[in-house]
């Protein structure tokens, strides 16, 4: 999936075609927006670049993104994590109705998904203002820090997170490692900790990408909720300054491949091993 | 390779464990794995579950291990109720079936995983890590990863970090099914030494009669959830408890018979004394043989037939068949197997050797 690795064999004529299409294909929108982002007329300029860090709002809403993506990663996980470790040890009957659960987000187009927020929303000030959930559905749409969206999000990036951790947990043998870990000693938490989530690095690494990709993108539910992440704020800025949009668009390619590669480089390194020499 | 145990690792011996299983049962929806389980493993002993798939022998492991819970019975160990300590307490070390190594540790710190657990220093887990590997003469390889080494390394590491917390009992769940014929053996000898000299009472469970006739001292062979017979190995081949057992160990023959006496049936024209399995007197019976108790003589009048032969090394084993319908295995030596060649009549005769009686399958 998302883990970059380079192969050194040498690329065939007809690989060497479909490359080129897809090549063709990704990089020429990038270039031609790299170009006009550039191009003023006759010379070259950044310009466009040099103005966006000191436009309101860039740094903001990158944070804001930036915040929500990790309490995202980390609440789906801590979601996700041991209840498929609990399918796979028992409870397999259920892993059909879970496939199913965590796939509806797919099926449910955001526009939808959003209006139902706004509904559950609306029934703070419509009827349970002389509750205390009332005070908790205010806290969560708090303007500087958005918790709504985190759960928006979470539900969002289900079908994904669904799927790595699936993939992960196909190709090591759960029960076995985890009764080896027990027959070794190791508790129960310690068996999962120490025994099983080493061996899912690839798998929770997928997951952190993809829902890291899909939030720092999201536009729609933010938008109609009325919050401004650094999507929603370059589609804002985009009506104003087509330029500068287009030199954001870029920038924010470039800060989701860089996000990326950082996690990678965190994730991809082996611990150290903690007996050996 | 040779391994041995240093002197420190003997003193477990004194303290070997009793393990008693008593009435478990347990039933997976409408199979029932164990049907009333009850067995004693001596301190000190390699006592081998034998019995065909499905049989509850790797349930009463997982029981022992604290990964099944019996629906009723209990598990003792040195005469104390283990049966609610969870798996984690239980001081029972496991080789399993399947390559079970942790994937992302080196060889040593798969050793070394169990000492982690109990909070052991890191000076102290290094070296009795190193200890152990060297004890399956692996300590060369303590930075491989699991990935790195063969099947047959793989499951010796497993076994040093099984034995890694010197635990009071060593459960085995078919280490060896899934190395290939030449390492099975060398490493089924090895655990054996090994066993022996740390003096550490030892469950292992198996489906090959080979492996467990010659690593055990004592096997139990199970049907069905229960203990079918339960001795030393040459007790079980030589005299079996019931047909079961004479078929499931060894091979045997099926010869019509009859009971002439209590504890005496005739077969073949001879009268051979019954151990195993009971009859009325006069009834119609099958006469268990084993091959190696059935002689055969060239006899141009004979009633038996010769179908084929399978040259098995010193012996060549002959199919006869009985004028009855049965087939008869016999061994003779390779040197005399040409006297046997297929369609030639053979006279079969029976030595006075014990024999098993059955009821009656054919007609």
């Amino acid at each position: 999936m998302a883990r970059l690795t380079f192969s050194r064999t040498r690329v065939r004529p007809g690989r060497g075609l479909v490359l080129a299409a897809a090549a063709v294909y990704f990089l020429v929108p990038l270039a031609a927006s790299v170009v006009f982002s550039v191009d003023s007329g006759d010379h070259v300029t950044f310009g466009a670049y040099s103005q966006i860090l000191g436009t309101e709002g860039f740094t903001d809403s990158l944070l804001l993104s930036l915040e929500l993506a990790v309490t995202t990663i980390v609440l789906v996980l801590l979601l996700m994590v041991p209840a498929m470790v609990a399918l796979r040890l028992g409870a397999s009957k259920l892993r059909s109705v879970v496939a199913v659960v965590c796939s509806l987000p797919l099926v449910v187009p955001p526009i939808a998904f959003v209006a139902g927020i706004s509904t559950v929303l609306k029934w703070g000030p419509e009827y349970l203002s002389r509750t205390p959930l009332f005070q908790t559905i205010v806290a969560i749409q708090n303007e500087n820090y958005p918790f709504v969206l985190v759960l928006a999000y979470v539900v969002m990036a289900l079908p994904f997170v669904y799927q790595a951790l699936d993939a992960g947990l196909r190709a090591v043998d759960v029960r076995t490692l985890v009764e080896a870990a027990r027959s070794c000693g190791a508790s129960w938490p310690q068996a999962l900790v120490r025994a099983v989530l080493p061996n899912l690095r690839g798998a929770l690494l997928n997951a952190s990408f993809l829902t890291l990709a899909l939030v720092l993108g999201e536009f729609t539910v933010s938008h109609l909720l009325g919050y401004q992440p650094f999507a929603v704020w370059i589609v804002d800025i985009s009506g104003a300054q087509a330029q500068m949009s287009v030199a954001v668009s870029v920038l924010s390619l470039l800060v989701t491949w860089v996000l990326l590669l950082a996690l990678a480089a965190v994730g991809g390194r082996r611990t150290p091993s903690r007996t050996a020499p | 390779m040779t391994l041995t145990a240093p002197e420190n690792e003997k003193t477990a011996k004194a303290g070997a464990a009793t393990v008693e299983f008593r009435g478990l049962r347990r039933q997976f929806g409408n199979s029932v794995a164990l049907d009333g389980l009850d067995l004693t493993v001596r301190p000190g002993e390699l006592l081998a579950l034998l019995g065909p798939s499905g049989c509850g022998k790797t349930t009463a492991l997982r029981m022992l291990a604290g990964f099944e819970h019996p629906d009723s019975g209990e598990v003792l160990v040195d005469d104390v109720d283990v049966t609610d300590v969870p798996a984690h307490r239980r001081d029972a070390g496991m080789v399993f079936q399947s390559y079970s190594l942790f994937p992302h540790l080196s060889a040593l710190d798969n050793v070394a995983f169990g000492l982690r657990m109990r909070k052991v220093g890191t000076a102290q887990r290094r070296a009795r890590a190193a200890e152990l590997l060297d004890l399956v003469g692996l300590a060369d390889k303590g930075e491989r990863f699991p990935h790195q080494l063969s099947g047959g390394q793989q499951q010796r590491i497993a076994l040093a970090r099984a034995l890694a917390l010197r635990p009071r009992v060593l459960l085995l769940d078919e280490p060896l099914s899934a190395l290939d014929a030449k390492v099975r053996t060398t490493l089924r000898e090895e655990i054996r030494r090994l066993q022996q000299e740390l003096g550490i009472t030892t469950l292992f469970v198996t489906h090959d009669q080979e492996e467990a006739l010659s690593m055990a001292d004592r096997v139990a062979v199970m049907r069905a959830g229960r203990v079918e017979q339960c001795s030393s190995p040459t007790e079980l081949y030589s005299r079996p408890a019931t047909a079961f057992v004479a078929e499931f160990v060894g091979t045997v023959s099926r010869i019509p018979g009859r009971m002439a006496a209590a504890e005496v049936a005739e077969a073949l024209g001879s009268r051979v004394p019954v151990t195993g399995g009971a009859a009325p007197v006069g009834a119609s019976v099958d006469v268990l043989v084993r091959p190696e108790a059935v002689e055969l003589a060239p006899d141009p009048q004979g009633d038996g037939l010769v179908t084929s032969g399978a040259f098995l090394g010193a012996t060549t084993r002959i199919t006869v068949r009985l004028p009855e319908g049965y087939d008869v295995k016999a061994d003779v030596p390779t040197r005399r197997a040409a006297d046997f060649p297929a369609g030639a009549r053979v006279a079969v005769t029976l030595p006075e050797l014990p024999v098993v009686v059955a009821e009656r399958t054919k007609g």
